[in-house]
């Protein structure tokens, strides 16, 4: 269809050369018309007869040579035209095009407008989906159809046959490392686990984990409630501050970041996600690396780059 | 509940309180903060009958803890406790007797810029008004020493740069620890205090 529409297009343009060149042919006809109703002219300066109608036939054949090549030039537009199919293409919403009201209405023109993006739509999202499913890390449960389901048996994801020792080892010797963050294992379901990370004397992270796969992350203040009446954990409600806010956001492309990056290993995403936590320890002292300033809309720099962790308001990322 | 500056605001010579508190309100409302209601600090000063030179007790209900009543001594400890503090104080009469002119209240406007909250109070002691106070809260942080900077570099925003940077002692004290609301409220014993002299000159200065 869209290919229609480009061949219309050119079609369209095509015909406005060949009227041009009509226009053209036309003139030099015209010329060849008027040097005929003229005739043989005496020569002011020269009395022979001879030289005359040398002259004229002179003339004339200059004139037939100019209709010669704009019909010719009429010609080859006539030829490179091809007639196009576009309204049996487009349906019943081609007889639109035909309606005399058109010009008032721009249903049509809309009609085919959307169509375009329609086309752009679907190319972008062949795009996306070739690039999804040439990524090794799976995120996502959700089925997409039956080719996929099969690859999915084929392929299970990566670092699901852990041993539970094993993931209690890492964690370990993960909660060794960074410096300035304190862990506390809160729950284990299975596979999953909810690790509570404090944060220097700044926040503090709830962090559910599968395996070593992290799962969510939710950035609270200190002084805020992490447990319901009942003692479960609040696992969905956002924090009441908007900087802490922001963190988790930043917190949820952070993790996404460092498990599509650095999946060659089951602990490195997580270890290099506790580092990039670690630079918050100073979130209220250190003034923004960029513009020197503690606050920006009544916020502190809540970015951290994911390469070179430095305190930067999320409006001076460089 | 995160750290709070409480700070009176001088009022210059040739402007009554009702003008410069207006001034105040439209520079808040330049910054972008958001006006969220209105809040009230009452303190009630008590004495103790029959003792020598004793402690004035401060009795202080803010509308921000609505279901706590803070009892402060002037330069010494405090309490937090439930409403009926008042009532239980009222039975021990014969020991805790209220001070004559000892109620003084700051009333007036609370406003919310990102995670700050700012208050804008009148300060009146009776029908008198005594002067303006200035609150400003970072919410988000705990420990006084971390965020200090923060909140002057917001109150530089709309006080100017001539402002005091210096952390005021009873924060200073406790600036390692975590903050708890009756430090906000021995800071409004403290301007009370200062406003009831004649003589009191104001920390945060206009531009």
């Amino acid at each position: 269809m869209a290919d229609t529409i480009n061949q219309a297009k050119l079609t369209i343009s095509c015909i406005a050369q060949a009227i041009t060149s009509t226009q053209q042919l036309r003139s030099t006809v015209t010329n060849v018309f008027n040097l005929l109703c003229e005739g043989v002219k005496p020569d002011e300066d020269h009395d022979g007869r001879g030289r005359d109608r040398k002259k004229f036939l002179q003339k004339f054949q200059e004139h037939l040579q100019a209709v010669n090549k704009d019909y010719n030039e009429v010609e080859k537009y006539c030829n490179s035209m091809i007639p196009t199919p576009e309204l049996q293409v487009l349906g019943p919403l081609s007889h639109l095009s035909l309606d005399s009201n058109t010009d008032k209405k721009n249903t049509f023109r809309d009609a085919v407008q959307t169509y375009e993006w329609n086309q752009r739509m679907h190319e972008y999202a062949q795009i996306a989906s070739s690039i999804l499913l040439s990524h090794q890390l799976k995120r996502s449960q959700s089925s997409g159809g039956a080719i996929l389901a099969k690859r999915r048996r084929a392929l299970p994801p990566k670092f699901q046959n852990m041993s539970s020792q094993h993931v209690e080892n890492t964690l370990q010797l993960l909660a060794r490392q960074p410096a300035d963050l304190t862990f506390k294992l809160i729950k284990t379901l299975g596979d999953t686990r909810i690790l509570q990370v404090t944060v220097g004397r700044v926040f503090t992270v709830i962090l559910m984990l599968r395996n070593l796969l992290m799962e969510k992350v939710l950035v609270k203040g200190l002084d805020e409630e992490l447990y319901y009446e009942n003692g479960t954990i609040d696992l969905f409600s956002e924090s009441q501050f908007e900087c802490m806010r922001r963190i988790t956001d930043h917190a949820m492309t952070a993790v996404l970041q460092y498990s599509t990056t650095h999946a060659t290993q089951p602990e490195i995403p997580l270890k290099y996600f506790l580092l990039w936590l670690q630079s918050y320890k100073n979130l209220f002292i250190d003034p923004c690396s960029i513009c020197g300033k503690h606050l920006d809309g009544g916020l502190p720099p809540v970015w951290r780059d994911f390469r070179n962790p430095v305190a930067c308001h999320d409006t001076c990322r460089p | 509940m995160g750290v709070a500056y409480v700070s009176p605001w001088k009022v210059p010579a040739g402007q009554n309180v009702q003008q410069n508190i207006e001034e105040l309100h439209n520079s808040i409302e330049q910054l972008g903060a958001i006006k969220t209601g209105l809040f009230t600090v009452e303190c009630e000063s008590y004495h103790a009958v029959n003792v020598a030179n004793s402690k004035t007790l401060h009795l202080i209900h803010s509308t921000e803890y609505p279901a706590s009543r803070f009892a402060c001594f002037e330069d010494g400890p405090s309490i937090v406790s439930d409403v009926m503090l008042p009532s239980f104080l009222s039975k021990l009469r014969s020991v805790w007797q209220p001070r004559k002119g000892g109620r003084i209240e700051s009333k007036g406007h609370r406003y919310e810029l990102g995670d700050f909250v700012l208050k804008t109070g009148i300060i009146s002691m009776g029908p008198s008004t005594k002067g303006i106070s200035l609150e400003v809260e970072y919410t988000p942080c705990v420990y006084p020493c971390d965020c200090w900077g923060i909140i002057t570099e917001l109150l530089k925003g709309f006080v100017g740069e001539n402002m005091a940077t210096n952390m005021p002692t009873l924060i200073l004290e406790k600036s390692k620890e975590i903050y708890t609301p009756d430090i906000t409220m021995q800071q409004y014993v403290e301007l009370f205090s200062n406003m009831r002299k004649s003589n009191y000159t104001p920390i945060v200065c206009v531009k």
